[in-house]
């Protein structure tokens, strides 16, 4: 009897260590994706108020001196050299009866023709965010689907795991549960209050 | 080592020149004329049709759909797509595009135009008076389930 106690005893204690070792592991390797996820998260949260992927900068200015045919290629090159434009064109349309929309790489001018105006807009991506926002939203599906699965499953075990950490008067037997509680009452409050 | 680099060079560089699929993906060569479709708009109501045309606006937050040109007085063909399902790059304005979906019919009230109009309107920074809008507007637009975007 007190052997097969003790075998017991063993078996707890290398589940407890292994568990230890996989939640140790696994958090190192989920690091990166979940800083992320989780700044990715607090951007794109706040999408009613910023433009979380770009930066889009609007100017108007007046240009004089400029060819005639503002549907020439003469003309193109005369505005953007105006405008300071340094990246490569790519196409124009004529939008409306006043206005011409000429499209470079990363921006646009609306060109008014009665007004002799430029109004510029230049977007740019916004460093690092762009690239977060654009895994989180899973932009590039495919294999990046299942990536996001995986790491899913990984977070639902680091989560999960997390709970048989420590043992005693911080375990979550002892006082770990009523933290539970207190964090899963967060999102039924709102449920409730609101759904 | 070298030539390891040479390829992967190589193989990002004419990635950057290949169309873009979005979604089912849409082909060029199947595009109809907008101008065609606005012969007898009815008739294509609720039919798959695919449109094309160079990106005049894309949403900039949610990339939820585009503007496309056409050859129809001048009008520009909205491409309207689920949240999330397809997300049309901002970067993409001035490119050639084609969108294949539901050819839909939308009837707004006049108030709806009003909203609509202002709505276009503060997009590109242009002064509206609601009280300019005297009619109601009918608005056609492709529910999308697939997008081409041509490369650089």
């Amino acid at each position: 009897m007190q052997r097969s106690g003790e075998n017991g005893v063993d078996w707890r204690k290398k589940l407890f260590v292994l568990n230890r070792s996989f939640h140790r592991d696994i958090g190192y390797f989920c690091v990166g994706l979940i800083l992320i996820y989780a700044i990715s998260g607090i951007a794109v949260n706040h999408i009613d108020s910023w433009n979380p992927s770009y930066v889009i900068t609007r100017s108007e200015q007046a240009v004089s001196d400029l060819p005639t045919n503002p549907e020439s290629d003469e003309f193109e090159k005369a505005l953007s050299q105006k405008l300071g434009i340094t990246t490569s064109f790519r196409s124009r349309v004529r939008d409306t009866q006043e206005e011409i929309i000429f499209f470079y790489e990363g921006s646009r001018v609306v060109w008014n023709e009665t007004k002799q105006q430029a109004y510029v807009e230049t977007t740019e991506k916004r460093p690092g965010l762009f690239f977060a926002n654009y895994l989180h939203l899973n932009k590039a599906k495919r294999v990046w689907t299942y990536v996001a699965d995986v790491f899913a499953i990984l977070l639902i075990y680091l989560s999960l795991s997390g709970l048989f950490m420590v043992k005693g008067a911080n375990g979550f037997g002892r006082r770990g549960w009523v933290l539970v509680i207190a964090g899963l009452v967060i999102p039924l409050a709102f449920y409730f209050l609101y759904v | 080592m070298k030539k390891m680099i040479f390829v992967l060079v190589t193989v990002f560089s004419m990635s950057a020149f290949a169309d873009k699929n979005f979604g089912a993906g849409a082909k060029f060569a199947d595009a109809v004329p907008m101008s065609k479709i606005m012969k007898n708009p009815e008739s294509y109501v609720g039919k798959e049709v695919t449109v094309s045309g160079v990106i005049v606006d894309v949403c900039e937050k949610r990339g939820c759909w585009m503007q496309l040109t056409s050859d129809y007085q001048n009008e520009k063909v909205r491409i309207k797509v689920n949240d999330g399902e397809i997300v049309f790059p901002l970067e993409s304005r001035g490119k050639k595009a084609a969108a294949k979906g539901e050819f839909k019919k939308i009837n707004l009230s006049l108030e709806q135009t009003k909203n609509y109009l202002q709505h276009i309107a503060e997009e590109n920074k242009k002064p509206f008076d609601p009280a300019s809008v005297k009619e109601a507007m009918v608005v056609y637009q492709v529910q999308a389930t697939g997008a081409v975007i041509q490369g650089n």
